[in-house]
C-alpha cells in the first residue's frame, strides 16, 4: 500500500505595518521595502492610503523585478470620506503630518498568493489562490 | 527614442515662433480595456490609418505609439491633437497567462518582458498628456485599483480626463456602474468595435480640449 501523501497548506503571512514606521524612508526605500516584502510572501496591510503617484512608483518599480518567481503584486488601497465628524476629520490632519500620508488602509501582496483583492467604495475582500 | 527628442524639437521651436502647441490625447487603462481599438477608430476616421495592432491576447501593445497631426471634426469644427496609444497598466505580468492564448513558452517570456517594460514606459508618458482618455472595460467591475491609480495620476497632475465606458455592444456591460463609480468624471459609454456612441464622444473630445 502507498503511503499517503498529504498536500502541505500554503501558509499565509500577513504583517501589520503602522506607515509611521517608514516615514523616515525615502518613496525609493519604502518601494524597495514594500517589494522585497511581497517577494518574500508576505501580504502587508498598512494603516494608510498611498498617494496614487505612490501607487504608480510601486507599479513601476514592480514591474522592474518580474521573473519567473515573481509575477508582481496585487494592491488595494482605500480611504472613506463619507460620514465623517469633526474628529474624524481631525485625526485624518494630524495623522497626515505625522506620516504625509492620509488615513485609510492599504493591503499589497504578491499576486502569487492573491487571486484577486476587490473593492467597494468602503470595503475590501481578499481572495487567495 | 529618437522619435522623442525630434517631437521636443519640433515643439520647443514652435513654441519659440508662437505656433500653438499641438495637444497630446492620451489613452489608458487596464490590459484588454480596448485602447488600442479605440485609437485606431479615431485615427482610421480622420487619417485613414491604424496607430497599432488591436488582439485579445493581454499587453498587445507594449510601447508608447504616437500618431502626430490627426486633424478631428466634430459639427462642422475642427481640432489639430496628437493621439498617444499606451500599453496597458497592470500590477502583475505572468508569462503563464500567455499561454493560454497559445503562444509558445520563449514568446509568452518575451511578451512579459515586453509588457513590464511597456507598463514602465506608460506611468512615464503620464506627464506628457494633455487630456486623457481613460477607457474601461464595461463589462467588467470598474472599480479596480489599475483605474483608480490611473485617474489618480491624472487628477495629481491637473490633466483634464474623460472616461471612455468601452464595449457597451456587450450584454454585460454596466455603464451606469461606471457612472456610479466616478461621478466626478465626464463617462461616455462606446463600442470601440462597432463605433457606436463615437460622435458623442468627439463632441466631449472638443469640449475639453477646446
Amino acid at each position: 500500500m502507498s503511503p499517503k501523501i498529504k498536500k502541505a497548506k500554503k501558509k499565509v503571512d500577513l504583517e501589520f505595518i503602522p506607515f509611521e514606521s517608514l516615514k523616515n524612508m525615502t518613496l525609493q526605500k519604502q518601494v524597495k521595502f514594500i517589494i522585497e516584502k511581497t517577494k518574500d510572501d508576505k501580504i502587508l496591510i498598512f494603516d494608510s492610503k498611498l498617494t496614487p503617484e505612490d501607487e504608480a512608483k510601486l507599479i513601476s518599480e514592480t514591474m522592474k523585478h518580474i521573473n519567473k518567481n515573481f509575477s508582481g503584486i496585487e494592491i488595494c488601497s482605500l480611504y472613506s470620506e463619507k460620514d465623517k465628524d469633526w474628529i474624524d476629520k481631525s485625526k485624518d490632519v494630524i495623522f497626515k503630518l505625522l506620516t504625509g500620508k492620509s488615513r485609510g488602509t492599504s493591503i499589497i501582496g504578491p499576486a502569487k498568493i492573491i487571486k484577486e483583492i476587490k473593492r467597494n467604495p468602503d470595503s475590501i475582500s481578499m481572495q487567495m489562490k | 527614442m529618437l522619435e522623442n527628442f525630434w517631437n521636443n524639437i519640433k515643439n520647443f521651436f514652435n513654441q519659440l515662433f508662437g505656433q500653438k502647441k499641438i495637444r497630446r490625447l492620451g489613452f489608458y487603462g487596464s490590459p484588454n480595456a480596448g485602447k488600442t481599438t479605440l485609437a485606431n477608430l479615431i485615427s482610421v476616421n480622420f487619417l485613414g490609418k491604424e496607430i497599432g495592432k488591436a488582439s485579445k491576447v493581454p499587453h498587445e501593445t507594449r510601447e508608447v505609439a504616437e500618431l502626430e497631426h490627426v486633424e478631428i471634426e466634430n459639427e462642422g469644427k475642427k481640432l489639430v491633437i496628437n493621439l498617444v496609444d499606451t500599453p496597458g497598466i497592470a500590477t502583475k505580468i505572468d508569462f503563464e497567462d500567455f499561454l493560454k492564448y497559445k503562444l509558445k513558452k520563449n514568446e509568452a517570456k518575451k511578451r512579459a518582458k515586453e509588457a513590464t517594460k511597456g507598463v514602465i514606459e506608460a506611468i512615464k508618458w503620464l506627464d506628457k498628456m494633455d487630456v486623457v482618455l481613460v477607457v474601461i472595460d464595461s463589462s467588467k467591475d470598474p472599480y479596480t485599483q489599475v483605474n483608480i491609480t490611473i485617474l489618480g495620476n491624472l487628477e495629481a497632475r491637473n490633466i483634464p480626463v474623460i472616461i471612455a465606458a468601452n464595449k457597451v455592444d456587450l450584454k454585460r456591460a454596466d455603464i451606469n456602474k461606471v457612472k456610479k463609480m466616478f461621478p466626478q468624471y465626464e463617462v461616455v459609454g462606446i463600442s470601440a468595435k462597432n463605433g457606436k456612441n463615437i460622435e458623442e464622444l468627439y463632441k466631449v473630445i472638443f469640449e475639453v480640449m477646446k
